[in-house]
């Protein structure tokens, strides 16, 4: 019995090495001096830590890497940017698409073609239409603006919202609404005051994906921001090294980046589970 | 808005209540695509009304000539630096610039890091940790003398072309100048995101072409395109030399050991030749500390080579060893001329170096080449001249490095050395940019200001270094060469005696050959590039890959108009150097 | 009056669950049909914004289309794509489905913990995993580094040079960032099975293999097809890890229909020619996840 349970954890450690190893890349890599970036041989963990990735991408000084380009842009907007695009998509996903996941689960309402259309905004590759949403958003002057790519996070990750939240209210029986208007709610407040509720989980799985989504968009962000709305991802690529990419900076920007998303994920980790267990993805009977 | 009298057990049918398919369908989509196309529809009005033909010359809108001033230029001051500010104030106190007016610039990041270090910054130098004083900021300066601030945007250097190019999309008029790469000047002007200067520069006298802040010839042909039109400010410029290791090749134990094993004395002074590269790649390769031990005791092996094999720099030495060969992009009939042998010759002499390369050659660039030269694990490199101030410092020392002229091949018994200038980066002023629109002469004076080599050199924080930010294109300028010279290591390599590696330069310069500049460059470079780099990893064969680089430039030269290709590629025929020009019997 | 008469207009024409989805069609047709109709416009005219406004481009017809079919570097392209979504999915698939089973049936403590290291993956930004996986497998990279250690002998492998081991890093990277997706699906679906069967199988004699092939296997199907669907869907656009880790070489082994996309509508400004690939494969991939999820729609009752 007790050789089994060090077997469990073995494999689970094996496991989470795995998974934690490029990570511990990328931390290590943060406190690199800019020669050890590229060393060969390989530097593992650096002799003398130093914190000048830190300090230079926030504009602080940064005696061995001054001369990265990025630090003239202090990465404090690219997170201010960056929690605003993902926190408005997040909110905005999770509104609409619960909205459209209940009509969509309960009315049936434009049948099998209006579940699938929401999902055909996952198959189109971001790059086919950047150029097409380009010359769009360009005449209604939504290029360069937060609010700009809220909007289209919204598009493209919306359905994440509609698949995992259409299985939850499939799953909460007809009876439960049916007692409700026997109590005398109304049809209108049934969703909110209702189901809501019963679907937590499912919407708190459906948050997190959508937040990670746009968290870690690149493609259409690099297009569409300029001046005032650079994300995390963008912001990585203004940090050179003589016109190389600056391997520090960038490392540290990501490990910052990651954190919050951890955050997220560990404080809904249990909702995670258990609301994604509860039918969502079981998908239709 | 919430009927009560819904509510009764008739109504519990609501779940069941079926819409068809078709009717929502046709009712959402209706309503949603009816707010789309009223927008459309707006759009395109509000586009049609207010964009302007990058068709036609920029000259024929009023917004972008240059503003009428009643000042001329010789009374404007002495020097381009001083007009240019004392331009920009007359403009001022003629009220033609509006209140808030900004520049905006985008630039390179690592370019961008030179420019504007902030108060305090001190840097230290990787390897000898010496203390360097970092240069002015620049933009912080022009705004003290001219009130018009400066708002600098960044991005990476393989980014900064998507970005621009996407501005011909939008038109946005992001911004009034961008720092961009002169190769892509023609689909930069074809787009219509770069404002022809010619009026300005006869206006406000940059004295690029004449004068105290001459360039060098070569570099003056990026700037002004097959018509005479004059459209970017002399940017970074730069171009390869060779290196390998000095203090190897004067050791007369491995000296004759070369001798023995190759017939011929190890050429000291750099080889003439690319057979001769390939020979000592061969010799040094695989180098241990046995009995042949290296002079300093290096017991790594050593690889004979690292010859950048990415796509984008095998590209450099292709043209390099295209041009040497005699090759020609287009034959007298505007036929492409690159499915034959000289195509052949020069990619399979690249791909001979492969088995003496350092692996990441492939893969990697110079960020992993640097510190491999400089830290003695590869014997020669083909690369520009920063490496030589990075070595200096490191392990290889002083006395390690060697530059020398970029080998040739032996054409009809002559030597033919070509080298190619490539990256050379430039400013435009863009068409559609918010300053420009209002007064295109502001965003120009910025550039004349920014690029005249009395203010220009003083950019140059550490001559020579890993970051530094060449200006090179002013190589002929004394205050140039004084600062960006003085402290290169001595070249052991060229006579001895005079300054130092610079004079690598100095012949070099008579090598030199222009950008190629012809439009959709940016597509035949990854075409190149891809198909090089597919021959090189044995992914296919020569024959495959000379077809599809000719079959792929055909489809370009068709495409973008190959009469008008012909034209440029006549144009960078024109900045040959000497030796090709008598080859090809240009005049 | 009227505003009664606009009342039960709008009620009868537009009803409750039609308002419901209505913000969501807006949406998606403001920031996706819109463009995508754009799209198909410019597929069939011959524009590039390096030759004038796109509305004054003339129509030309299905000429990109035939044009961009026969382009072998798109096919390839296509080719590169479909390796690297079959192998980076079916990898995903088995080790997330393993290691849900173990975290499922095996009874040790510090769950929560592992479950949340497991999970960190998927949260760091696809571009920067690129960067990591590239200096990981580069001549220099740790991989290289450890073999040296473990042979004693200097081992240069260029991994990212050999069109094989080049699109299987990849692989290795894209499995790398999204097991953990797979993982959390197929642990939740487990932990959402009745235990009745399991536990009846179990005390039957059952043995464990036989209760997870037999028992739960066939019990997890639908969440499996959907987990495949929607992993597959998100590999067939993979841009970032690749574009950074190998620039789609060695050669355009490794260039995946995004990268070619985005070479060529961004970088080479040849946008309707492009537009046409994309409106191919955007039709491709709609018959066939149709074809691959008829069984999961909502049926009409």
């Amino acid at each position: 019995m007790k050789g089994k349970k060090s077997i469990y954890y073995a494999t689970m450690l094996v496991a989470a090495l795995f998974a934690v190893f490029p990570l511990f890349w990328l931390v290590a890599s943060s406190f690199k001096s800019p020669f050890e970036w590229f060393a060969r041989p390989v530097v593992w963990i650096p002799a003398h830590p130093s914190f000048d990735s830190y300090a230079a991408i926030f504009g602080l000084p940064a005696p061995s890497i001054t001369v990265v380009g990025g630090v003239l842009v202090p990465s404090f907007y690219a997170f201010r940017n960056s929690l605003l695009a993902a926190i408005g998509t997040t909110l905005a996903a999770v509104a609409i698409g619960y909205m459209g996941a209940y009509s969509i689960s309960r009315y049936k309402t434009g049948g099998a073609m209006t579940y699938f259309f929401v999902l055909t905004s996952r198959m189109l590759p971001p790059v086919a239409v950047v150029i097409p949403l380009l010359v769009f958003f360009q005449t209604l002057t939504l290029v360069d603006t937060v609010e700009g790519l809220v909007l289209i996070y919204l598009g493209v990750n919306v359905a994440f919202v509609i698949w995992i939240v259409r299985g939850f209210i499939d799953d909460v029986p007809k009876e439960v609404e049916e007692a409700a208007a026997l109590d005398g709610v109304t049809k209108w407040s049934i969703p909110f005051r209702i189901i809501l509720p019963l679907v937590k989980g499912g919407l708190a799985a459906s948050a997190l994906f959508v937040f990670i989504l746009s968290w870690t968009e690149f493609g259409i962000a690099l297009i569409l921001t300029q001046y005032n709305s650079t994300t995390i991802p963008v912001q990585l690529f203004k940090y050179e090294f003589g016109g190389g990419p600056a391997l520090g900076p960038m490392a540290a920007l990501s490990t910052l980046a990651v954190i919050p998303v951890i955050i997220l994920g560990y404080i809904i980790q249990k909702q995670l589970v258990k609301g994604l267990s509860m039918g969502s993805i079981r998908g239709r009977r | 808005m919430v009927d009560s009298e819904d509510i009764d057990i008739d109504n519990l049918q609501f779940f069941n209540r079926k819409i068809t398919r078709r009717q929502a369908i046709a009712k959402a989509t209706a309503a949603g695509a009816a707010i789309g196309v009223a927008i459309v529809a707006g759009a395109g009005g509000y586009l049609a009304g207010t964009s302007v033909s990058p068709g036609k010359s920029s000259t024929t809108t009023v917004t972008t000539t240059a503003t009428q001033a009643t000042t001329s230029a010789a009374s404007l001051g002495a020097t381009p630096a001083e007009r240019a500010v004392n331009a920009v104030k007359a403009l001022k106190a003629a009220g033609k610039i509006p209140a808030g007016a900004k520049i905006r610039f985008l630039e390179a990041a690592f370019r961008a890091g030179n420019m504007t270090p902030k108060a305090g910054d001190v840097r230290t130098d990787p390897y000898t940790g010496k203390t360097i004083q970092t240069s002015i900021n620049m933009l912080t300066k022009w705004e003290d003398l001219t009130g018009i601030p400066v708002e600098i945007d960044l991005l990476n250097d393989l980014q900064l072309y998507d970005k621009a190019i996407s501005e011909a999309t939008t038109k946005a008029g992001t911004w009034d100048f961008l720092g961009q790469r002169i190769d892509f000047l023609v689909d930069f002007i074809n787009a219509g995101v770069a404002l022809d200067l010619t009026d300005f520069e006869a206006k406000y006298q940059p004295d690029i072409r004449t004068g105290n802040c001459q360039v060098v010839p070569v570099f003056a042909q990026g700037y002004y395109t097959s018509d005479g039109k004059y459209w970017g400010f002399p940017g970074c410029g730069d171009w390869f030399s060779y290196y390998n290791r000095r203090d190897l090749v004067t050791n007369p134990k491995l000296q004759s050991a070369f001798e023995t094993q190759f017939g011929y004395q190890l050429p000291v002074n750099g080889p003439d030749t690319w057979d001769q590269v390939l020979d000592l790649a061969r010799f040094f390769d695989g180098y241990k500390g046995t009995e042949q031990t290296l002079p300093d005791g290096t017991t790594s092996t050593l690889r004979g080579a690292y010859f950048f094999r990415d796509t984008w720099f095998s590209n450099i030495e292709f043209r390099i060893r295209f041009l040497e060969l005699g090759g020609l992009l287009f034959d007298s009939n505007k036929n492409v001329t690159l499915d034959n042998q000289i195509t052949r010759k020069a990619l399979q002499d690249m791909k001979a170096l492969v088995p003496y390369q350092a692996r990441d050659a492939f893969t990697s660039s110079w960020p992993t080449m640097y510190p491999n030269y400089a830290n003695k694990q590869v014997f020669q490199t083909i690369s520009w001249a920063s490496v030589a101030q990075f070595s200096a410092s490191g392990p290889v020392g002083g006395q390690g490095f060697g530059v020398y002229l970029t080998p040739g091949y032996k054409l009809n018994n002559k030597l033919i050395r070509v080298t190619v200038l490539y990256d050379q980066t430039s400013y435009i002023v863009e068409k559609y940019g918010k300053l420009t629109s209002a007064v295109p002469d502001v965003p120009y004076l910025f550039g004349q200001w920014l690029t005249d080599p009395e203010i220009s050199t003083q950019e140059l924080a550490n001559p020579g270094a890993i970051s530094d930010y060449f200006r090179t294109c002013h190589g002929l300028d004394e205050r140039m060469i004084g600062t960006f010279f003085a402290v290169w290591p001595p070249n052991p390599g060229l006579e001895p005696g005079r300054r130092g590696a610079s004079e690598a330069f100095d012949v070099q310069f008579q090598a030199l050959c222009g950008t190629w500049q012809l439009a959709g460059l940016h597509e035949l470079q990854d075409l190149w590039g891809t198909q090089m780099n597919a021959y090189f990893t044995d992914v296919q064969d020569i024959d495959t890959t000379v077809r599809k680089m000719q079959q792929g430039t055909d489809g370009v030269m068709d495409r973008l108009g190959r009469d008008a290709q012909y034209q440029r590629w006549q144009y960078v025929m024109k900045t040959f150097p000497p030796a090709l020009k008598t080859l090809h019997g240009i005049s | 009056m009227a505003n009664k008469g606009r009342t039960s207009w709008l009620r009868r024409k537009f009803g409750f669950n039609v308002l419901l989805v209505m913000p969501l069609q807006v949406i998606l047709n403001f920031v996706l049909i819109v463009p995508f109709a754009l799209a198909i416009y410019l597929s069939l005219t011959d524009w590039s914004p390096i030759t004038g406004p796109w509305y004054a481009s003339p129509i030309i017809g299905a000429q990109n289309y035939v044009s961009i079919l026969t382009t072998e570097r798109f096919q390839q392209a296509i080719m590169n794509t479909l390796v690297i979504v079959g192998g980076a999915v079916t990898l995903e698939f088995a080790l997330g489905l393993v290691l849900a089973l173990a975290f499922f049936s095996w009874d040790f403590r510090g769950k929560p913990i592992f479950a949340s290291i497991f999970l960190v993956p998927m949260m760091v930004i696809p571009a920067i995993s690129g960067f990591t996986f590239q200096t990981i497998f580069s001549t220099q990279g740790a991989i290289n580094d450890v073999l040296s250690r473990i042979s004693g002998t200097v081992v240069a492998v260029d991994w990212l040079h050999v069109p094989w081991s080049a699109l299987s890093a990849v692989i290795l990277a894209d499995a790398w960032q999204w097991t953990p997706f797979m993982f959390l699906l197929m642990y939740a679906g487990m932990t959402a099975l009745p235990s009745d069967p399991i536990r009846a199988a179990r005390v039957m004699g059952a043995s464990e293999r036989q209760i997870f092939l037999r028992i739960m296997l066939p019990m997890l199907r639908p969440i499996i097809t959907i987990a495949l669907i929607i992993r597959s869907l998100e590999a067939f656009k993979i841009f970032d890890v690749p574009f950074i880790m190998t620039q789609g070489g060695p050669g355009t082994t490794t260039e995946t229909i995004s990268i070619f996309l985005y070479k060529f509508a961004i970088q080479f400004a040849r946008v309707a020619w492009a537009s046409a690939g994309a409106i191919v494969i955007f039709i491709a991939i709609v018959i066939v996840t149709l074809w691959a999820s008829k069984p999961l729609l909502p049926k009409a009752e």
